[in-house]
């Protein structure tokens, strides 16, 4: 069974995939969508290719597919790690202030950017990027007593973090005109309208990797489920495994909120899903949330973009309006079961 | 003249970009510069409501195959294809209507979405936003020019220069609230600077609150101390409050002189903020309605 | 073995321990006992190394804890906790599993699990969801992984560290449960060291007994030596008879049922307040 799943997830990420190369509000014949990608990956010879047809795949469609796989795949796997190390099945990277911190970083930019001069397009996701990391250290420094992190704390700080970043993005909302206020809305509706292949490489370092090691923690991460002081016993450096999950957590979100706005409830339900697949043994959630993670974004993207050609919807109104009752149902029939 | 050469600039950035970019730009890029009246233009896409609606007072809106969803009029824009909001465009969706050129309100993004699209060889445009009349005339001279249809804007701006010139001149101006709305929760009042304080002042009256600029949200107390005779608002604006009537029972707005005298004005959204080809007649519409209540108050 | 010298714990200016020292020896039951609050969960902390005392020293094969590298000391000692916070669904086996995390070649985990299971006699639950049994079937899993974490080919002398395993299960298995942790001392020289409430099943299982009392050591000794009238008498502030098993001979606590004991504590605060 648990096999069948495995195949059925890296199937659906590659049928997934290639439906977002393919469709889009330009139609591009499947032919001449496989003859460009081959063109442009080096395997066949492209022939006579349409500068607009190549412009759109190239230009478009690629780093648009490549981002939503690597975010979604990236915030999943932050979300299975913020559950195991908070020992509950509802945590979720917001926890740490990451998402709020991002927030108030491109608020920011969005409404003073400006007026302070840091206006230029990459400020953006940079300032997300350095909210996110901020707020993550506070968090992290106010839970840390001695050389010791609670976990209860870090949960208590992060609701104060998560409430004072709240009051500043209030404040600049407050400040904004409404075309400021328009762009904030947009921004925290997410949207991988604007991927570049600039994303692509800067996810490369600061979503893959760190996923990557985190790939290599399922074990402990099993371990620390049975609670700290076992996880102890059983040989689990437990304040080096927190820092290191709050590291990877702070960058991979930090990086997806920067690249691609505010994507909500995919960290939470993804990781989820994959337990109600495959039990909760993380040496199998991680890398499936990993896999279901990067098909369910792809595929809310390719809502987004087909469902009010040519025009788009915003992708965290796609992945709430499913996401949202479809997890419910979840709940409820996984209640009925007596699994929580 | 500032606003020409702003345009000119653009312009020059905007043909050194598509020629040194590396996808095929069309040669054509040149022949588009236009030499004498009536050249032929490729299929538009525009963005932002006041720059659809100057393509379209130009004439030349049956060349226009997208625009953004701000862009409600005239009617048969609002038909076309949208493309999103002009601040959240679709590249693709863009590239899909296959536009020679895209039309766009300076404040048009993502700059990075906008790149997609100048990236397969469309020529991108962007008009400069503006809250005075002067700078209204200037943006429909600016696309004139990108479509060629000066002759046509030369006219649109006499008959603009017209309207305003014939707006009669009050002796006691009234003082003006504008009052952008958005739900009864969310109400915005126009300080100084600002297209709405512009437009009261255009149309002979004064505006209220003078003491910021642009629009924020202020206190029931500060709205009965402005004590204005009449308050401004946009259709749409209006109708999210839940009427004129609504309005006058708002508290703060109940105790001022304009609820008293039920003098709450109207106006299109676009007509009244867009600053587009429709100025002139905005203003003398506005005007109009100023004296309207004029009349309607009791005389001593 | 295990040696913890002169063990001092204060948390925040309150003296959880003073001074205690206490050995446990390879193949030998220790069993640590005494009322509520008298230290005895913290002493096993301090042992397993999870908490620093304020001063003193524990050894491990002559060792300081603090120079062993988790993952070696884990090879070495295992600890089972009073409860356990496991809330998502496992399979009982994958729990057991989870003992095997110090080791990581592969090929006798399975079989060592099998045997740590039916050894606490839940071999046949194996495939059950953990989260759906009762506390007495979690407890005895809880040990069955603990036992796998000590299980292994390599020399080493293990220490198994016990906190009440017998508070939430029945008869049978609080004796099966002893009987298994001492037959780990007497066949694979393991150093066992179990807190027990019940002096009766520390006196039948244990080869020597240590009374904590208010965070010091009271008194240490065989069960003949320590489990007297008077020790009771001192450490719990109870009166008791002491008879001899038939079958071990070793000494058995009867709560006495005078008059002239006096009422414990919470009786006479309770008559307090009903005044």
């Amino acid at each position: 069974m648990s096999r069948l799943y495995a195949i059925s997830l890296v199937l659906a990420l590659i049928v997934v995939a290639i439906m977002s190369l393919a469709f889009g509000a330009m139609s591009i014949p499947f032919a001449d969508v496989v003859r460009i990608s081959f063109g442009a990956l080096g395997l066949a010879d492209p022939g006579f290719v349409e500068p607009g047809q190549h412009g759109v795949l190239m230009g478009i469609r690629f780093p648009r597919t490549l981002l939503a796989i690597l975010v979604g795949g990236g915030l999943s796997v932050a979300g299975a790690l913020m559950q195991g190390l908070f020992r509950n099945p509802l945590a979720d990277p917001g926890l740490l202030g990451v998402s709020s911190g991002a927030a108030l970083g491109a608020a920011l930019i969005i409404v003073l950017g400006t007026t302070l001069g840091l206006s230029a397009p990459w400020m953006l996701p940079v300032a997300a990027f350095v909210g996110a990391v901020v707020s993550t250290l506070l968090v992290m420094r106010l839970s840390t007593v001695g050389s010791k992190t609670m976990v209860s704390n870090m949960l208590l700080a992060g609701i104060a973090i998560n409430a004072i970043a709240g009051a500043g993005t209030g404040l600049l909302v407050y400040l904004a005109d409404d075309d400021q206020l328009r762009d904030l809305t947009f921004w925290t509706l997410g949207s991988f309208g604007g991927a570049s292949w600039a994303d692509i490489r800067l996810s490369m370092v600061l979503i893959v990797v760190p996923t990557g090691f985190a790939l290599f923690w399922a074990r402990t991460l099993n371990v620390m489920l049975l609670g700290e002081s076992a996880a102890y016993m059983l040989g689990v450096s437990i304040q080096r495994l927190k820092q290191r999950i709050v590291v990877v957590v702070c960058i991979v979100v930090g990086c997806s909120v920067a690249l691609s706005g505010m994507i909500g409830f995919v960290g939470l339900v993804v990781p989820h899903l994959c337990r109600l697949m495959f039990g909760p043994d993380n040496r199998k959630v991680v890398p499936a949330s990993l896999f279901l993670g990067a098909t369910l974004l792809l595929g809310a993207d390719l809502v987004s973009r087909l469902v009010i050609v040519p025009s788009e919807l915003p992708i965290g109104i796609v992945t709430s309006v499913i996401g949202g009752p479809f997890f419910l149902a979840l709940l409820s029939s996984s209640r009925k079961k007596g699994l929580w | 003249m500032r606003n020409v050469a702003m345009f000119g600039l653009i312009f020059s950035i905007g043909c050194a970009k598509s020629s040194t970019s590396e996808t095929k730009a069309p040669a054509k890029v040149s022949e588009t510069i236009p030499v004498q009246a009536e050249p032929k233009i490729g299929p538009l896409v525009t963005l932002g409501g006041s720059i659809t609606e100057t393509v379209f007072a130009l004439g030349l809106g049956d060349k226009v195959v997208g625009v953004d969803v701000s862009s409600l009029y005239p009617l048969e824009a609002t038909k076309l294809p949208k493309v999103g909001y002009y601040r959240q465009v679709s590249a693709e969706g863009v590239i899909s209507l296959a536009p020679k050129m895209v039309i766009a309100s300076a404040s048009s993004g993502p700059k990075d979405v906008l790149e997609k699209i100048t990236n397969v060889g469309i020529r991108l445009e962007s008009i400069p936003a503006t809250k005075t009349f002067a700078g209204a005339k200037a943006r429909i001279q600016s696309i004139a020019k990108l479509i060629g249809a000066e002759e046509k804007a030369n006219e649109l701006i006499a008959k603009m220069d017209q309207q305003i010139q014939g707006v009669k001149k009050i002796e006691t101006p009234k003082k003006v609230l504008f009052i952008y709305a958005r739900g009864a929760g969310s109400l915005n009042v126009a300080g100084s600077k600002n297209a709405a304080d512009e437009m009261i002042r255009l149309a002979g009256g004064v505006n209220a609150v003078s003491e910021y600029e642009g629009y924020k949200p202020i206190n029931s107390e500060s709205i009965v101390a402005a004590a204005p005779d009449v308050i401004l608002m946009t259709s749409r604006g209006l109708k999210s409050v839940g009427g004129a009537e609504a309005v006058t029972q708002l508290k703060g707005i109940s105790l001022t002189p304009a609820a008293k005298n039920k003098a709450i004005i109207e106006v299109d959204d676009l007509l009244l903020l867009g600053f587009g080809p429709r100025t002139g007649e905005a203003v003398t519409d506005l005007a109009a309605k100023l004296n309207a209540t004029t009349n309607a108050e009791p005389k001593p | 073995m295990l040696e913890a010298l002169n063990i001092t714990v204060r948390i925040d200016s309150k003296l959880i321990l003073e001074q205690v020292s206490v050995t446990a020896e390879a193949g030998e039951v220790v069993a640590v006992c005494g009322p509520n609050g008298a230290g005895k969960s913290t002493l096993l902390r301090v042992l397993s190394g999870e908490l620093e005392p304020t001063s003193g020293h524990v050894l491990v094969e002559g060792r300081p804890l603090s120079s062993w590298a988790p993952k070696a000391l884990a090879t070495r000692r295992a600890l089972l906790h009073q409860q356990s916070p496991l809330s998502f669904p496992f399979r009982v086996r994958e729990v057991v599993e989870l003992g095997r995390f110090p080791y990581t070649d592969d090929a006798r985990h399975d079989d060592i699990v099998s045997s740590c299971l039916e050894q606490v006699d839940m071999l046949s639950m194996a495939s059950r969801v953990y989260t759906t049994l009762s506390g007495g079937e979690k407890q005895r899993v809880q040990m069955a992984r603990v036992l796998a974490q000590l299980m292994s080919d390599d020399q080493h002398h293990k220490i198994l560290l016990l906190d009440e395993p017998t508070s939430s299960l029945d008869l049978p298995h609080q004796d099966a449960t002893l009987a298994l942790a001492a037959k780990h001392a007497r066949e694979h020289n393991y150093a066992v060291l179990v807190v027990l409430h019940d002096l009766n099943l520390a006196s039948n299982w244990a080869d020597r007994l240590i009374f904590l009392h208010e965070g010091r050591l009271a008194a240490q000794g065989s069960p003949s030596e320590v489990v007297t009238t008077e020790v009771i008498r001192s450490v719990y502030k109870l009166d008791s008879h002491i008879i001899e098993h038939p079958d071990t001979q070793r000494p058995l606590v009867l709560v006495r049922r005078s008059p002239s004991n006096s009422a414990p504590e919470i009786h006479t605060n309770q008559l307090q307040i009903l005044d």
